[in-house]
């Protein structure tokens, strides 16, 4: 079993200790073709030995350029002018040789995206090894021995054996601790960890933070969290940079930051962060019950075939399985679950874009399954798509307007003068100046992109918008922005939304009701105020609970869900949550398969220990 | 999956992949125009008598029926019995089997040359990126990969062997001579020069650039920041991470060359009159010997598929993530 990371830190350190770190008027500027850029502009920050530092910024703050200029890793084409100091010596200008001294044995780094860090050709007690070979030779104990031990300690089941194993054959959460055994190996006195939970489940998160704060507290080291994630931040940081466009705009201790914000920009920050104890918002009205629903769903399954060896042959997997939902005319749904639940192949078969084995769909009261290659394309026009990144989810070749009335070229053949106008239309729907329309994608920003992908998705008028991690990749502020459109739009043409989210603050914002996803299964599914005001499957308050808090003087409880979601290859017999659930009986859990029960008239939960004071307790 | 297992569970496909080979190489010629005794007897069927024609087609089978002939055909693939080259008056296995040593010495010499040279250029001028020795080697190589072949190879003949006087200009031996072994070692090699020379230039190219490329987007991946990052040097990261992971593309461009090795021999062996294999194709396309082209296509197939199970064996020892 998983060591539960129960010894946090909570006291502050003294405050008047050494400065670890001491940046003074660092400014980067880079070369580029059409002039020089600046990134970072007088930049002052100073990290006190034993602390945990936060820098806090949306992107283009500067605050990932400043961590590399400290690493000595920028490009060769940034020009650095200033002062960095690690424990008096300075780091500007230092020769090859000091700063990978530096490197590694003194400031360790984790990075965001543990897959895409780790070398993949290389098994990961191979890449701990030379962690610590770099800088202390291979006589100093740097054996397989010590890197499987590294491994154990941060949380790694079977490390003797999984040393041997490949990056790509471990999961996201374990990927990333493996990144901090690396950063560990050669005992370096300050880890960076630059934006490293943001692609991480908000559960495996949770675990993700617990770790980082019991090795670093063990080791006595200073850690320097960038994030622009304002929750996490509350809940470890000692002290705040909040940086904007490459300058310091805040600083200073993490509960003052939190309790008492100077800058506008800060508190900016904080009021546009969706947070779970905010007051709910209110929401554009549903239809009422009578009608036919935008969306009927009942019994879907989509399977898919698993190619193994010969004799063990194929397997099939569920990726949903034998789920129904109702989508009513006007209203939003909001999808959740930890990454490979199945959220998305569920979109996915809304639209008709993925096999179903079983089960119906219908939109608008027209049978997807049972519609022809011809039909089909008509259903597909009541239900468009709005994808996670824009950025890619554009062809970049194309111009705004050509992007945004794409659909109507192949549906509805309007003249050339027409769609210009239908063009500029839909960009003021979605207050966006119609000049842009003449505009190329990569001319415009994330929000504004993202924009465009919702007029395209509302060109042909649909009657349901799919929304796919809508503003994931958006800044905080974009965030609040773009969500607000969405209701505004919805409120002006009474769209039903899908919209999936991991970010339960998110779906808490624009969802009328909530459905919760575990490995293919609907488990919770009620109107919003009932799931956030009072969840009832274990599985659903631990979601919640894993959650940070924009709030200092709320720091997270003990870890709510330990470990990572199981293959969907070999989901656990019964309910597929007993072996993470921490009110699992053996005995009925593990045989028993729970079914959507109604726990009130709009509030459906599978649990077979559902209504059992003692479940309320334990979880 | 260890090799063996891979060989077993991927053989089958292997199989259906070569018969159809040679099936296809058996319905080709009776797909052409006109009788297929032009084909199999090297003959125009107007030149002979009745009487000769019927027993040429009796002695070449083409009486039975059809599935007797591909059934028989198949025995004599078998047993690598492709009958007798009419213009040269010899048994085609034994000419292939004679011919094929002399172009695997030249083509796989050149292969393996033109790999090791082509992967280090490719690595030093990515880590190079816009300066001048990336700029020129970049646009060298541009040149070279447009270089025709034939014309490079006469270039040779004339500065090595006509101006200089370094190297023989043609065959594999000096004919007639009775040698020690080391010193008719040293012949084939000087013989041998010019072709190797010549092939391993004009393939360094290809292999330059998909290595230059490869190296390239290796470099910007997030795991070389986190070398960097560990406090490697630039020589560890090179080695360690980028080049591992770059070699994966070009090990693919490298199988597929080995494949295609022998048909590229055809050019060079016709230049510097080198009996391997793909002279052995030019002088049967020039005189029309059909049974031999056949012969020689199913050898160039086979080396193909060779080099596809090769490539197939090689990938996930190089690629963790395609292990199944």
């Amino acid at each position: 079993m998983l060591k539960p990371e129960a010894d946090v830190r909570t006291t502050a350190p003294a405050a008047d200790g050494p400065a670890a770190l001491e940046i003074r008027d660092l400014s980067v500027s880079f070369r580029t073709s059409s002039g020089d850029v600046d990134a970072v502009r007088g930049v002052d920050i100073t990290v006190r030995s034993g602390t945990t530092h936060a820098i806090v910024g949306e992107s283009g703050s500067g605050k990932s350029v400043t961590m590399m200029g400290v690493l000595g890793l920028l490009p060769e084409e940034a020009q650095v002018s200033g002062s960095i100091r690690y424990l008096g010596k300075e780091l500007v200008d230092a020769a090859p040789a000091e700063l990978r001294a530096v490197r590694g044995a003194e400031i360790g780094v984790i990075f965001q995206d543990p897959l895409s860090s780790l070398n993949p050709v290389m098994t990961v007690g191979a890449q701990i090894l030379e962690s610590m070979t770099a800088h202390r030779g291979t006589a100093a104990g740097a054996t397989w021995k010590r890197a499987a031990e590294l491994l154990a300690e941060v949380g790694i089941p079977e490390a003797e054996r999984r040393v041997k194993e490949y990056p790509h054959q471990f999961s996201g959460g374990m990927r990333q601790r493996v990144m901090i055994a690396m950063a560990l190996a050669a005992e370096p006195r300050v880890l960076i960890a630059d934006e490293a939970t943001t692609a991480l489940d908000v559960t495996v998160q949770a675990q993700i933070l617990r770790l980082v704060q019991r090795i670093t507290a063990e080791r006595s080291m200073t850690t320097i969290w960038i994030s622009h994630d304002l929750g996490v931040v509350a809940q470890i940081a000692d002290d705040i940079t909040v940086m904007q466009s490459g300058r310091v705009v805040e600083r200073g201790s993490c509960h003052d930051i939190f309790a008492a914000p100077r800058e506008a920009y800060t508190i900016a920050l904080l009021e546009s962060m969706p947070r779970l104890d905010a007051p709910l918002r209110e929401l554009p009205p549903r239809a009422t019950a009578t009608g036919t629903a935008a969306v009927d769903v009942r019994d879907l399954e989509v399977a898919y075939q698993v190619k193994r060896g010969l004799r063990t042959g194929n397997r099939l997997v569920r990726a949903v399985d034998d789920v129904s939902l109702e989508i009513a005319a006007g209203e939003t749904v909001g999808l959740v679950g930890e990454s490979g639940s199945g959220k998305s192949t569920f979109a996915r078969a809304l639209l008709g874009l993925e096999p179903m084995r079983h089960g119906t769909v219908h939109l608008a009261g027209q049978d997807v399954a049972g519609a022809r290659r011809a039909s089909l394309s008509a259903l597909r026009r009541n239900a468009q798509m709005v994808f996670q990144d824009p950025s890619s989810s554009m062809n970049p070749g194309l111009s705004v307007q050509e992007i945004v009335t794409e659909p109507l070229l192949i549906n509805h053949r309007m003249s050339a003068s027409g769609r210009r106008a239908r063009a500029a239309e839909l960009l003021e729907l979605v207050e966006l100046d119609p000049q842009l329309a003449r505009r190329h994608p990569h001319q415009l920003s994330g929000g504004q992109r993202q924009r465009v992908a919702i007029a395209r998705a509302l060109s042909l008028e649909p009657s349901l918008l799919v929304c796919d991690e809508p503003v994931s990749a958006l800044d905080v502020t974009v965030q609040t922005q773009i969500l607000g459109l969405l209701r505004r739009l919805q409120a002006d043409l009474g769209v039903s939304l899908l919209v999936i989210s991991h970010d339960l603050a998110v779906i808490r914002d624009i969802a009328h009701r909530v459905a919760v996803m575990y490995l293919g299964k609907i488990v919770e599914v009620g109107d919003r105020e009932a799931i956030f005001g009072s969840p009832q499957h274990p599985y659903t308050r631990a979601l919640l609970g894993a959650v940070p808090t924009p709030d200092p003087t709320k720091r997270f409880p003990p870890t709510p869900l330990q470990g990572d979601p199981p293959s969907p290859l070999s989901p656990p017999p019964g309910c597929r949550f007993h072996s993470r659930c921490p009110a699992a009986v053996i005995g009925r859990c593990d045989t028993t398969v729970p079914t959507l029960t109604a726990w009130t008239p709009t509030h459906d939960v599978a649990c077979v220990r559902l209504g059992e004071p003692e479940l309320t307790r334990q979880t | 999956m260890g090799p063996w297992r891979f060989l077993i569970s991927r053989g089958g496909q292997y199989a259906i992949v070569l018969a159809v080979a040679i099936s296809l190489n058996f319905v080709l010629p009776r797909l052409m125009p006109g009788s297929p005794l032009a084909l199999l007897a090297g003959v125009e069927p107007s030149e002979l008598t009745p009487e000769e024609r019927e027993e040429l087609i009796s002695e070449a089978g083409l009486d039975q029926p059809m599935i007797v002939q591909y059934f028989r055909y198949w025995g004599n693939v078998l047993t690598f019995n492709f009958g007798t080259s009419f213009r040269m008056n010899e048994a085609i296995g034994d000419l292939i089997l004679e011919r094929l040593p002399w172009t695997l010495l030249i083509t796989m010499t050149a292969l393996l040359l033109s790999s090791l040279i082509g992967i280090a250029l490719g690595v030093l001028a990515a880590w190079r990126r816009g300066r001048a020795s990336d700029v020129v080697s970049l646009n060298t190589m541009i040149a070279l990969d447009s270089t025709p072949s034939f014309w490079l190879g006469m270039l040779f003949v004339a500065l090595f062997s006509v101006t200089l006087g370094w190297l023989p200009s043609y065959g594999a031996v000096t004919p007639g001579a009775q040698l020690a072994p080391w010193d008719a070692f040293v012949d084939i090699a000087a013989h041998a020069a010019l072709p190797i020379l010549t092939l391993t230039i004009l393939s360094i190219p290809g292999i330059f650039l998909t290595m230059r490329y490869s190296t390239l987007s290796v470099m910007g991946e997030d795991f070389i920041r986190t070398a960097q990052a560990k406090g490697l040097t630039n020589t560890q990261v090179l080695s360690r991470h980028v080049v591992r992971n770059a070699i994966v593309p070009v090990s693919t461009v490298i199988a597929l060359r080995l494949g295609f090795a022998f048909g590229g021999s055809v050019v060079i062996e016709t230049v510097f009159s080198y009996p391997g294999l793909g002279r052995l194709v030019f002088e049967a396309v020039s005189s029309r010997d059909y049974p031999v082209m056949q012969a020689t296509f199913l050898v160039f197939t086979i080396a193909v598929l060779v080099a596809n199970i090769l490539a197939d064996l090689l990938y996930p020892r190089l690629d963790p993530r395609t292990r199944t």
